[in-house]
């Protein structure tokens, strides 16, 4: 979902980067709130593993393998601002240390997988909270949906930009793009579910939303 | 895996990072800006990013390595390009259940548009392996980014190699012992996932407290920055106007 450079045209270019320059803007000052103090350094490690994290492929059958995004994990584990600043960073890294995703795109890429992949999977999550209840089952349920709808919200912003900078027609890449990353989606959904539990059973009180919950 | 940092000593260690970074912005934003099928201009493109590369006294080799190490992944976003664009068909193959037809447009786009990317991920490799993370860090620092981010960056960088490492060793354990249904190894995948998030936060934890202890106040101490002299400024002029020259061509 990396958009490289040469895709997008000067427009697409241009506005994604001052959205994404606000945002992560914001989101730098919000996470200083979330994380109770200037926690700098745990953010930092907290990004490194995002990166591992990434690295780690996980089979999912026929011969492929796919990874974590890990923007739905982080903003259940960690709220949504301060996922927005993590997995900005981690994006910029994989743009400066793999070429991967471009430096004029970054700021689509953060717009997709950073912004609108944290916040959309923390409202998700929290909507579905209120309707499934809060109880183990249920929250997984949420975890699963959120994960899942961050992965395909994100892809279809991704095939809008595309669509918009004129390199394919929106109506074939819409369907195709979000379709695929519907399938993808679920290896998502499925592992930061085991992940949450995991560990809601080790460190409950690490979960930030959890807390949030409580009070 | 992650591609070492380049520690040599030469003329583009003397170069300031941010004129180099402000030279590949540049670069990647008129490559950018070209039509899609002036193709003679990609060539001169390339020639001006081998210049680049051979003044740092960069071997070509590895960096021209290092650039097609993505590709993959932007061939994949650019697959279908050549199938959904207008114009006159060129080939038309019926598979069945679904008809493909590659037009001339489409195929134009698709060439274009992976060239364009092609050069775009050299001029970055060309920046990053003639800078290392760390001094480009310093660079994107000097150009103004808030200080936040600069530290962060170096602290993932940091930390990547620690956590990897660790995420590997979780892994390997994991193989030697778990195997069976695709279920399972999600189950597995995911607690250690869920092992390697609790030990990094704990980690941050422990290196934030041990920064606390000498006198951390949430402020890192600025990275020294380099002074932007005069052979940055030649730099900088000499490589502006050699992209000017060659997007002018396009226009031809």
């Amino acid at each position: 979902m990396h958009i490289p450079d040469g895709f997008l045209n000067t427009a697409t270019v241009a506005t994604t980067m001052v959205i994404s320059a606000g945002g992560v803007g914001v989101a730098a000052r919000m996470a200083g709130k979330e994380m109770e103090e200037k926690k700098v350094p745990l953010m930092g490690v907290l990004g490194a593993f995002v990166f591992a994290g990434q690295m780690l492929n996980f089979p999912i059958g026929i011969g492929t393998s796919g990874h974590l995004v890990g923007a739905a994990l982080m903003s259940i584990l960690l709220g949504p601002w301060s996922a927005a600043l993590v997995m900005s960073l981690v994006i910029i890294i994989q743009c400066f240390i793999f070429q991967d995703g471009g430096l004029l795109a970054l700021g689509a890429n953060i717009l997709n997988m950073s912004l609108i992949a944290s916040f959309s999977s923390y409202f998700i999550y929290r909507l579905s909270g209120r309707a499934f209840g809060h109880l183990p089952r249920g929250n997984l349920i949420g975890v699963f949906l959120a994960a899942w709808s961050s992965v395909v919200l994100a892809s279809a912003a991704c095939a809008l930009e595309l669509g918009f900078s004129g390199v394919v027609p929106l109506g074939v890449a819409l369907p195709a793009i979000t379709g695929v990353h519907a399938l993808i989606g679920i290896g998502e959904g499925l592992i930061t579910a085991v992940v949450i539990s995991f560990v809601r059973a080790v460190r409950p009180d690490l979960i930030k939303s959890r807390v949030e919950m409580v009070r | 895996m992650i591609p070492s940092d380049y520690s040599g000593e030469d003329i583009s260690r003397r170069l300031d990072p941010r004129a180099k970074l402000l030279v590949t912005i540049a670069l990647i934003f008129s490559l950018v800006l070209l039509p899609k099928d002036s193709f003679p201009v990609y060539g001169l493109y390339l020639l001006l990013i081998i210049t680049f590369i051979l003044l740092s006294h960069l071997l070509l080799i590895p960096v021209l390595k290092r650039s097609l190490v993505v590709m993959p992944f932007v061939l994949l976003v650019a697959v279908f390009l050549p199938f959904v664009s207008e114009g006159e068909v060129i080939f038309q193959r019926d598979l069945g259940f679904i008809m493909i037809e590659v037009t001339d447009m489409g195929l134009g786009t698709f060439i274009g548009v992976l060239l364009k990317s092609w050069l775009s991920v050299l001029a970055l490799s060309w920046l990053v392996m003639s800078t290392g993370f760390i001094n480009l860090v310093k660079g994107l620092e000097g150009l103004k980014v808030p200080r936040l981010f600069t530290t962060l960056l170096l602290f993932i960088y940091r930390y990547i190699f620690v956590i990897f490492d660790e995420a590997v060793r979780l892994r390997q354990a994991m193989e030697s012992r778990s195997f069976g249904s695709l279920w399972l190894k999600v189950k597995a995948t995911g607690s250690i996932l869920g092992v390697l998030f609790i030990r990094s936060y704990e980690r941050g934890e422990r290196v934030y407290q041990a920064m606390l202890a000498r006198g951390y106040d949430g402020q890192l101490k600025g990275l020294k920055s380099n002074e932007f002299g005069l052979a940055d400024t030649c730099f900088v002029s000499f490589s502006l106007v050699g992209i000017a020259l060659v997007s002018l061509v396009s226009l031809l």
